[in-house]
């Protein structure tokens, strides 16, 4: 990694030779080792070693930015001199000023240290064990079944022409488990994540999951109560979440624009982003405008509370930042954290019980085609178990589960009692109970 | 020359050290433009340049890989030793390696480097399309929009010898619309792309020919109603609705899941997979097609592959590494996003080929059904076969007529009885640009198709 005064100085060189004053500069570093067994044998490995440099200038008013997987300081001068033209290109923005940060503000203590790194030596070992355990589960474990696991490490520098230095690191494992079954000519499967210590990961749930689905039949069409496993509606705060987007509200491609304090869900509802979540292995403490993060609900009891901002898009909305901050290739953009519903007092079993006759839907696949994040609607290839009579009983598959998002938060009739968040290497991840939602659209036979 | 000929010998040889039959550089440096614009203002403007090194060895059916965006000698040696150590532990000495390089054709001829045009042009040709948009109608209350430009070097060489490279330039706009009435929205978008440079705005189409699709589709949607969910009939239009063979049919065919036996059609070569109406084709020789390259991220020359022909399943795609498994050749097929992703075999520009059936006569077929006239986009589970895809606008089609529009349907179901319900296929095959997601990464394809006729599919709505 670059050390702090080369960096400084060679940025002030290249600024002060195109007549820049306010600039920053961020470097990142990560490396990570991830390897893939099939059956038996080992067919992949590899390992990287990644660099990022993102130059932001500021002239006349407006911001340009540059950037590069090359980690040079010789790169310096072209990149400030691609930010300058991007800037130029800017109009100047009456309701927005941007600026370079200066010391001074007040960062919370991350309280989670980071994840475990593990070596080339770790994986393999574990993946040897998962793939031995998950072949000795069941005989209908067939060949085709594979584990991936990997471990990664990234850091952070910003620094910048008013004096701030700051740093950022974490790291973050995986290992995911893809079980294939076969039994009287059928062919299921399921994949499983764990994130964190991979070394004692137990993922046979892949295989109870793949097996529950033979002798799947479809449903019926019709409107029905319609019960979401955590993982099933993680993927939909993920491709919805921008709805709550400052930018995308100010621009009117969010129905919540101006719809602060007003009810736009069930009084079940209340959704948090928090940058600080106990066992978040990314845990941030300041953002890509060097902003200070905090915890905030965005829907509260079923009020919207708050929009996600960076300095950017508070400014033009007269609201102040939330710290959501994150850096892009083109400048800073919006992003959640640790974006989660809070979860309820319901068990699985109970959750079916006030559900009474419906489906309760395990897998869901085509978000990002089949969801529309302006409009919210969408309609998804889903799989998951028939609920009859109050109870979870067969497993069904080849519908799709159809609606609107903003109407779905507004139909909330109960949360359970876990708390899944997604697995993912980025820094933004989401969580969720189990949700029950009335009148969804099933189409079936 | 993207890395030293000296450097790339001493890596090869080092990731050969411990006992790999075989090892392959990879050098990249390539830069990404983009700009966006929202409300008829820029956005946001980036150019990001990626540069680094993949370095990958084989022994037998075993495979390793490094990546750096280092390019230092230590960086790309060490890369290269890591690869080694999971290879063996054993040294050896190995031969010298020559290395000759080759000199491939190129058959995308590029009008205009969009690197060499001013960032004001670009500017100034992406507020065209979105003017457009906003003019078609005042129902549209929103239009966004962005320009994206790449220019990709690439050099690839390996122990066999082999040194070569490629210089890949393509351009893209999107304009999304979104058009609203009493409090509702619907959006609509057109994103045509080319392995082209800014020529593709005159020879392909024009700025305000995209902004104008985006309004009109949202426009559409906006008055449409909502589908019965049920099975149906459908007719698909050309274009984007090829992404129907892409995902039902196309992933399926790729060394990646065949290799495993992953795929449901692995070990089928020879039968009858699909109607006899049904010839499909991959082809990265297309000049200046989205997908086509001179050649693959191996350095091995595309080709044309006859997928299945009239039903019967003739080939896979094939990329060098699987292929050993598969005990076939390359198809010139192995891709990957960046230096940074390991390559597997992906398509290039997949279509149906055009059959014998009027567009009149499939319409006309459809008693009480559906008519996609555009698509979005869709994933499929190799495994099982299963898909979905999005239509992004539609028409019920009663007694032969295409009627009203609806708006919220998806389609699924199993790759394999897709393609057997495929019963009409018209004469005017189109190709539709998008970005295809798996396991190296995220690749320019085409896809594309005549209008067809599925005969029953399961159509999600509200």
């Amino acid at each position: 990694m670059i050390d702090v005064k080369t960096l400084k100085a060679a940025m002030e060189t290249a600024c002060r030779a195109c007549g820049i004053e306010d600039w920053e500069v961020v470097v990142g570093h990560a490396t990570s080792v991830s390897a893939s067994m099939i059956d038996d044998e080992l067919v992949e490995f590899s390992s990287s070693i990644d660099g990022s440099i993102v130059i932001r200038v500021i002239i006349d008013g407006r911001e340009g930015t540059a950037s590069s997987d090359r980690v040079d300081i010789d790169d310096l001068p072209v990149l400030v001199e691609r930010a300058s033209q991007a800037s130029r290109v800017k109009e100047a923005d009456s309701g927005y000023v941007p600026e370079i940060h200066a010391p001074g503000d007040k960062y919370p203590e991350k309280t989670a240290s980071p994840g475990p790194v593990f070596d080339a030596a770790q994986i393999r070992a574990t993946l040897e064990k998962t793939q031995k355990a998950l072949f000795a589960k069941d005989s209908r474990v067939s060949k085709g079944t594979g584990s991936d696991a990997s471990s990664g490490s990234e850091t952070t520098l910003v620094v910048n022409s008013k004096g701030l230095t700051l740093s950022d690191e974490w790291s973050s494992s995986y290992i995911a488990s893809n079980a294939v079954v076969k039994e009287e000519g059928q062919t299921k499967e399921a994949t499983v994540f764990l994130e964190g210590d991979i070394l004692s990961a137990d993922m046979g749930e892949a295989v109870d999951k793949a097996t529950a689905k033979f002798h799947a039949s479809t449903t019926s069409s019709g409107k029905r109560p319609v019960i979401f496993s955590s993982e099933c509606f993680n993927l939909f705060l993920r491709t919805f979440w921008s709805a709550f987007s400052g930018r995308t509200a100010f621009y009117g491609l969010s129905p919540y624009k101006d719809k602060l304090g007003q009810c736009i869900a069930s009084r079940i509802v209340t959704l948090v982003d928090d940058p600080l979540y106990p066992d978040y292995p990314a845990q941030k403490c300041f953002d890509a405008d060097c902003s200070a993060t905090f915890t905030k609900p965005v829907i509260e009891d079923g009020v919207l509370k708050n929009l996600l901002y960076n300095r950017q898009w508070a400014q033009k909305a007269g609201a102040e930042t939330t710290g959501n901050a994150v850096l892009t290739s083109a400048g800073s953009a919006i992003m959640p954290y640790s974006f989660h519903l809070r979860p309820g007092i319901m068990t699985l079993d109970e959750l079916a019980l006030e559900a009474g006759e419906g489906i309760y839907v395990t897998q869901m696949k085509g978000f990002h085609a089949g969801a529309d994040p302006v409009s919210g609607d969408f309609s998804i290839e889903s799989s998951g178990f028939l609920v009859q009579e109050g109870r979870i009983g067969g497993p069904l598959e080849g519908f799709t589960v159809a609606g609107n998002f903003f109407q779905l938060l507004k139909d909330v009739r109960a949360l359970g009692d876990d708390l899944v968040f997604d697995v993912t290497l980025s820094s933004f991840r989401c969580g969720s109970p189990c949700v029950l939602v009335d009148g969804l659209s099933i189409a079936g036979q | 020359m993207l890395m030293k000929e000296s450097l790339i010998i001493k890596a090869l040889d080092a990731a050969l050290s411990t006992g790999a039959d075989f090892a392959e550089v990879f050098v990249e440096e390539s830069l990404n433009n983009s700009i966006s614009m929202v409300d008829g203002k820029v956005d946001s403007v980036g150019s990001h340049l990626v540069s680094g090194v993949g370095i990958r060895a084989y022994r037998g059916l075993q495979s390793a890989s490094a990546s750096s965006s280092d390019l230092s000698e230590d960086a790309v040696l060490s890369a290269a030793r890591s690869v080694a150590a999971v290879i063996g532990d054993s040294s050896r000495i190995l031969p010298p390696i020559r290395l000759t390089e080759r000199v491939n054709t190129n058959i995308h001829r590029i009008e205009i480097v969009p690197s060499c045009v001013p960032l004001a042009d670009k500017v100034e040709l992406l507020g065209r399309a979105l003017s457009s948009a906003k003019a078609y109608s005042p129902l549209v209350s929103q239009v966004t929009g962005s320009l994206i430009d790449v220019d990709r070097k690439i050099l690839v060489a390996n122990s066999d010898g082999l040194l070569t490279g490629d210089r890949q330039i393509r351009t893209r706009m999107a304009a999304s619309a979104v058009a609203s009435r009493n409090g509702e929205s619907q959006t609509g978008s057109c994103s045509p792309g080319r392995r082209m440079g800014l020529e593709m705005f005159t020879s392909v189409m024009t700025p305000e020919e995209i902004g104008t699709e985006a309004a009109r589709q949202a426009v559409v949607n906006i008055e449409a109603g909502y589908i019965d969910s049920g099975v149906y009939p459908v007719a698909i239009e050309n274009g984007f609705g090829g992404v129907i063979f892409h995902e039902s049919c196309g992933h399926s065919l790729e060394a990646t899941s065949v290799a495993y036996g992953l795929s449901e059609f692995a070990g089928k070569k020879g039968q009858k997979i699909a109607n006899e109406c049904v010839t499909a084709i991959d082809d990265g020789t297309i000049p200046n097609a989205w997908g086509s390259l001179n050649i693959d991220d191996e350095g091995t020359p595309t080709q044309r592959k006859v997928l299945i022909e009239n039903g019967i399943l003739k080939r896979y795609m094939v990329d060098r590494f699987n292929g050993r498994r598969m005990g076939e050749p390359s198809s010139g097929s192995a891709r990957r996003q960046s230096y940074s992703f390991t390559p597997t075999s992906r398509m290039t520009n997949t279509f149906i080929a055009p059959g014998e059936d009027s567009d009149e006569d499939i319409i006309a077929s459809i008693d009480n059904g559906l008519y996609c006239a555009k698509m979005g986009g869709g994933s499929v589970n190799p495994v099982t076969g299963e898909f979905n895809f999005a239509v992004t606008e539609a028409y019920l089609v009663k007694d032969g007529k295409i009627g009203k529009a609806v708006r919220g349907a998806s389609l699924i179901g199993r790759g394999s009885q897709i393609l057997m319900d495929i019963d009409m296929v018209g004469r005017d095959m189109q190709t539709g640009q998008g970005m295809c997601g798996s396991s190296s990464g995220s690749i320019p394809t085409d896809v594309g198709q005549p209008l067809i006729r599925v005969s029953k599919i399961t159509v999600g709505g509200r």
